[in-house]
């Protein structure tokens, strides 16, 4: 089971909450954005090709900590893979790369999340994930 | 469920025309449109010319054998001046001059004939019919222009380039799934009525009176939910003139000007078609809820052609799998994967990453 790392050096120098919303307002229109006690919420929907539905999906987040994506409709299928255990996205491999605050959601976190459809569309067609998976690169 | 986004796809490329034919729908018409512009005894004001119809539209299906064409002249039409009947026998004249203008003769010929409200240009080595469709427009193309109906001697309001507008801004506001939509109407009348066929501008109107009027259908939804919803809205709006009477036909409202468009349809090409849909839904119905997903394919090969909707997408799939890799792509606002930018629109580049996770 992959375990996350969720807390990052505070040497970093952090994006604020506000720029980060403003980054991702700018870049995709139908996210809206709630504050709740330090940790910001966005909804909206993303549509990773013509045919497929618009997903609608969250991204939580608090500073110091790593952003939490799940898609909230329509429900994903049951054994979708590249899932934590919790059913948020598994997005990138910790190995390879680590979320610091100094990074863009809509630079990083969102696109990912929308190739990640994009790729759960075609596994959702030929029960195979054809993105980059760690899973075939791990001995 | 199973909703086949990727034979959908393979489905969408599967009925777009043939590159040659849309290379021949691009470069015939500017030929007739500069013989018109340059001459002496048949006027055009600027700019002259616009491609209309489904060519105009972006919703053509199959193979493009005629593309809708107008040319702007001048006049008054509350006065009928010019008389809409003269101005398209002057057309005519002047058109049957085209072949020897362009050289085409022999087998390559042209034939021109006169139509209802246009000039009929069958280029006959290219199997290609443009129809020459003179108006006036006071305010340019994109404001209502008026087109002759020769049989009343009149002309009368159209708003060809409005439609286009309108399409795209539906188009854009729901996801880029209207276009499809209507393609996929279109192919599924094709394919299931080789005659009594109706209209495409008149599928393009209930299309767009399905979203943008009643708003009876969810376009956040995949295509092939759509395309199901699509065909049972459009039946259950017109089944009662079935059990009512023996002789309505459907008033389809202009999608811009709201005039009956389908005032000519007869009933018993109706009733045809309202069966053709009824099979239609229940059988994209069936492949909805079926739990099986060859079974689904199935079904949709029933509603679409075997030789249309693929039972195999491995290799769709991995070009398209190819075409998203992380570090090559980018993504829209509104979530595409996408190669390349188109003109306008934000893009973000999405960077190189490798999934993980327990699953």
């Amino acid at each position: 089971m992959a375990k996350r790392k969720c807390t990052i050096p505070r040497s970093v120098q952090s994006i604020s909450l506000t720029w980060q919303d403003a980054h991702i307002r700018h870049r995709f229109s139908d996210f809206s954005v709630r504050r709740y006690k330090g940790e910001i919420v966005w909804g909206g929907g993303l549509q990773p090709n013509l045919t497929s539905p618009i997903y609608q999906i969250e991204i939580r987040y608090r500073l110091r900590e790593v952003p939490k994506v799940r898609v909230i409709a329509p429900p994903l299928a049951p054994k979708a893979p590249h899932l934590y255990s919790n059913g948020t996205l598994c997005l990138y491999w910790p190995k390879e790369w680590r979320w610091r605050q100094d990074q863009l959601i809509a630079d990083t976190i969102i696109p990912w999340a929308a190739t990640w459809l994009y790729y759960y569309e075609l596994w959702l067609d030929t029960d195979k994930w054809l993105g980059p998976s760690s899973h075939d690169r791990q001995d | 469920m199973y909703t086949l986004g990727t034979h959908f796809q393979q489905l969408l490329t599967n009925i777009h025309p043939p590159q040659e034919r849309l290379d021949i729908a691009r470069d015939l018409p500017p030929l007739v449109r500069d013989f018109l512009k340059q001459h002496k005894e048949f006027t055009t004001l600027r700019p002259h010319s616009h491609l209309v119809g489904s060519y105009g539209q972006d919703t053509s299906v199959g193979d493009v054998k005629d593309v809708d064409f107008l040319v702007r002249v001048d006049g008054k039409p509350e006065e009928n001046k010019p008389e809409a009947k003269q101005l398209i026998r002057d057309l005519k004249k002047v058109l049957d001059d085209l072949p020897e203008a362009l050289g085409y003769t022999g087998c390559a010929s042209i034939d021109i004939e006169r139509a209802r409200r246009s000039i009929h240009i069958y280029f006959k080595g290219h199997d290609f019919h443009l129809d020459v469709v003179p108006c006036i427009a006071p305010n340019g193309f994109e404001e209502i222009i008026y087109v002759p109906d020769r049989g009343f001697n009149k002309w009368i309001k159209s708003h060809p380039v409005g439609v286009i507008k309108l399409l795209k801004e539906l188009n854009d506001d729901n996801g880029g799934k209207v276009r499809p939509l209507v393609k996929l109407l279109k192919h599924f009348r094709n394919y299931h009525m080789q005659t009594r066929k109706p209209k495409s501008y008149w599928l393009l109107a209930l299309a767009i009176h399905h979203i943008r009027v009643t708003d009876d259908l969810d376009t956040t939804q995949p295509l092939a939910v759509l395309f199901h919803e699509l065909l049972d809205a459009i039946y259950c709006q017109y089944d009662h003139l079935l059990h009512t009477s023996d002789t309505a036909t459907p008033n389809i409202p202009d999608p811009i000007l709201e005039h009956n468009v389908s005032w000519n349809w007869s009933r018993t090409h109706f009733e045809t078609f309202m069966r053709r849909l009824d099979e239609g839904r229940r059988w994209s119905g069936k492949a909805l809820n079926s739990d099986d997903k060859q079974d689904a394919i199935g079904w949709w090969q029933k509603v679409f052609g075997e030789e249309y909707f693929p039972s195999e997408v491995g290799d769709v799939a991995s070009r398209l799998a190819e075409m998203g890799l992380p570090g090559r792509s980018l993504v829209t606002s509104s979530g595409l994967i996408v190669p390349s930018k188109s003109t306008t629109g934000i893009y973000t580049p999405v960077q190189q990453t490798t999934f993980h996770g327990e699953t």
